[in-house]
């Protein structure tokens, strides 16, 4: 095994699923590495129907899928790598009546930590790390939105996942969670692999050393986030007036008109963001 | 809590500073209150090399708190052999547990009431009816109704669901039985009649974790006790100066041949739930 391929984590080759006759990831391709992998695109592009093929919650319909060396299809290699994962699903749902400790204390046991000894300081740990020791004894319908998104993608970390999987983790968070949230991952990222989907191309720039952008189902652009930039070189104008025959194109707080596509008569070519590639390739017709 | 120990006190006790009767009520203390015992946790581990010594009584009070007594439950699971994690995770959410217990206790002390002054043996067919349904019904709540709301997650986790379903439905099925027959014997009736819903009990839950491999365990309990009702109330019939025996055994289902029809389903419900066990490792609704 050379030092490639012991970065790599899941590779993914012509993935498809399809829910009835509505298909709803085509053929995607993919090679998850050690860091941070981000996946952007609009509501309904099929992030969450990736993510939970990743989490081995859903079986993919076509193409093939190895996670952490093992086949998604293969109920032993499905085990193995249930064992290796962490997953924060979109919508996680709760215990209510449940304490955040015997919540966390259900899911360790579900991820057969067997030993109590190592159960309980491994739950103190992830809690430690999500800010919610000192709540570990308070009902979970009690807790704010913020906490209870805490203590969810606290049961995400234990064990120490190889390979992490966050649906949308900073929706809702505030600036300081965020921050703390950026922390937790580029910690983990320094050995370990994470894929999250977000909305954010902040977070996109703060974290992710790759950027997969899903648009109806297909991967519009694989990359690091400098060549999603570059992507759109060449298609941001800047003018006093807009243009309606660009893609999309908006006020900036200076009083410029920003425009993505062609450009108005006599506009001027700006830098583009990160965000001015992410929306140049989502716009595309 | 409405007092808190002092940053110090707790920094002493960690590193084993404090004399025995201060660190007793520190102790006591920290039974009781989570946050001086998560600001302890953190001390601890910033102060590793001074703690070592005061390891032991750390964590002796750690586990005090953090792994509380196993309930009754869980021993009893451990004695048949269902290792603690396991037995842990069966007696877990005992919320949802309840629940059901309650509303079918209510239905059968509804159903005794009614044989003991009612006319008739309406009662008593009522009992033997209601009875099996309870427990199908008991499996869709301890996982909450509509499925375990935390089913995600639980789905992605490498403890084989079916495992953990069907330890639930025995816990299910040996909380329900016993209090079912209890309240038999109040019934006027005796005998075989009192106990005609035993079979129907273990048939409809064995059917129930069957389909809701296919189906999701609330609507397979939806499904389950819905025909069942249906086929009693279409086929048990007598009148008013009729024995219990003779309406119930108006239906096959309480004769002979239909107790012994049940019983070969719960077998074969079991076979086909195992047969599909991966099929309860994956998401089905959206
Ligand atoms: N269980 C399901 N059954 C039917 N359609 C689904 C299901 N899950 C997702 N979809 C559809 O698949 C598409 C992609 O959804 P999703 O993966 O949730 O996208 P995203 O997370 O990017 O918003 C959407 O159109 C959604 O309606
Ligand atoms: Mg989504
Ligand atoms: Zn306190």
């Amino acid at each position: 095994m050379n030092a490639t391929d012991t970065a790599v984590v899941a590779r993914l080759a012509g993935v498809g699923k399809r829910f009835g006759r509505r298909a709803v990831l085509h053929g995607i391709d993919l090679t998850v590495r050690t860091g941070v992998t981000g996946l952007l695109g609009p509501n309904g592009a099929g992030k969450t129907t990736l993510l939970r093929i990743l989490a081995t919650a859903l079986r993919p319909d076509a193409g093939e899928l190895t996670v952490l060396g093992d086949d998604v299809l293969d109920p032993d290699g499905r085990y193995r790598i249930r064992q290796r994962i962490g997953y924060l699903p979109q919508q996680p749902g709760f215990h209510e009546w449940d304490t955040v400790y015997d919540f966390v204390n259900h899911v360790a046991l579900l991820q057969e930590i067997n030993d109590s000894r190592r159960r309980q300081s491994e739950i103190l740990r992830v809690l430690d790390i999500m800010n919610m020791a000192d709540c570990m004894h308070q009902h979970l319908r009690w807790l704010s939105g913020g906490q209870r998104h805490r203590v969810a993608l606290a049961q995400a970390l234990l064990g120490d996942p190889q390979l992490l999987l966050l649906d949308e983790p900073t929706v809702g968070l505030d600036p300081y969670e965020r921050l703390r949230f950026r922390q937790v991952v580029s910690e983990v990222a320094r050995k370990n692999a994470v894929v999250l989907s977000t909305h954010s191309t902040d977070d996109v720039a703060a974290l992710c050393d790759e950027v997969v952008v899903l648009r109806l189902g297909r991967t519009a652009f694989t990359g690091c986030p400098a060549a999603m930039i570059a992507a759109a070189d060449g298609h941001v104008w800047l003018s006093d007036a807009p243009g309606p025959r660009a893609a999309t194109w908006w006020r900036a707080a200076d009083g410029h008109y920003r425009h993505i596509g062609d450009p108005p008569p006599g506009a001027d070519l700006a830098a583009p963001t990160l965000e001015d590639g992410y929306l140049h390739l989502v716009s595309r017709s | 809590m409405s007092w808190h120990l002092q940053s110090d006190t707790i920094g002493a006790y960690a590193t084993g500073r404090l004399g025995v009767a201060s660190a007793g009520s520190v102790e006591a203390h920290l039974l009781e209150c989570g946050m001086c015992r998560a600001k302890l946790a953190g001390l601890a581990q910033s102060e590793a090399p001074a703690r070592r010594r005061h390891d032991d009584s750390l964590a002796v009070i750690l586990d005090q708190i953090d792994r509380p007594q196993p309930t009754l439950l869980e021993r009893f699971l451990t004695a048949l052999g269902v290792s603690p994690g396991l037995a842990k995770l069966t007696a877990g959410a005992p919320r949802l547990r309840q629940s059901w217990l309650v509303g079918g206790l209510a239905v059968l002390a509804v159903a005794v009431l009614v044989a003991q002054v009612g006319p008739g043996p309406a009662g008593v067919v009522m009992f033997v009816v209601s009875a099996p349904v309870a427990p199908a019904l008991g499996i869709a709540f301890s996982y909450g109704w509509g499925g375990d709301p935390a089913g995600e997650i639980a789905v992605t986790a490498p403890l084989p669901v079916l495992r953990l379903l069907l330890l639930r439905t025995v816990v299910v099925l040996l909380s329900w039985l016993p209090v079912a027959a209890l309240l038999a014997v109040a019934l006027p009736e005796r005998g075989r009649v009192a106990l005609l819903w035993f079979i129907p009990a273990i048939a409809l839950t064995s059917l129930t974790v069957a389909l809701a491999s296919f189906v999701g365990t609330a609507r397979a309990a939806t499904a389950v006790t819905t025909t069942w009702l249906v086929l009693a109330a279409t086929t048990v019939r007598g009148t008013r100066w009729t024995t219990a025996s003779a309406w119930l055994e108006h239906s096959f289902l309480f004769r002979p041949i239909g107790q012994a029809l049940l019983a070969v389903i719960a077998l074969g419900a079991l076979v086909v739930a195992i047969a599909r066990r991966t099929s309860f490792e994956v998401r089905r609704s959206s």
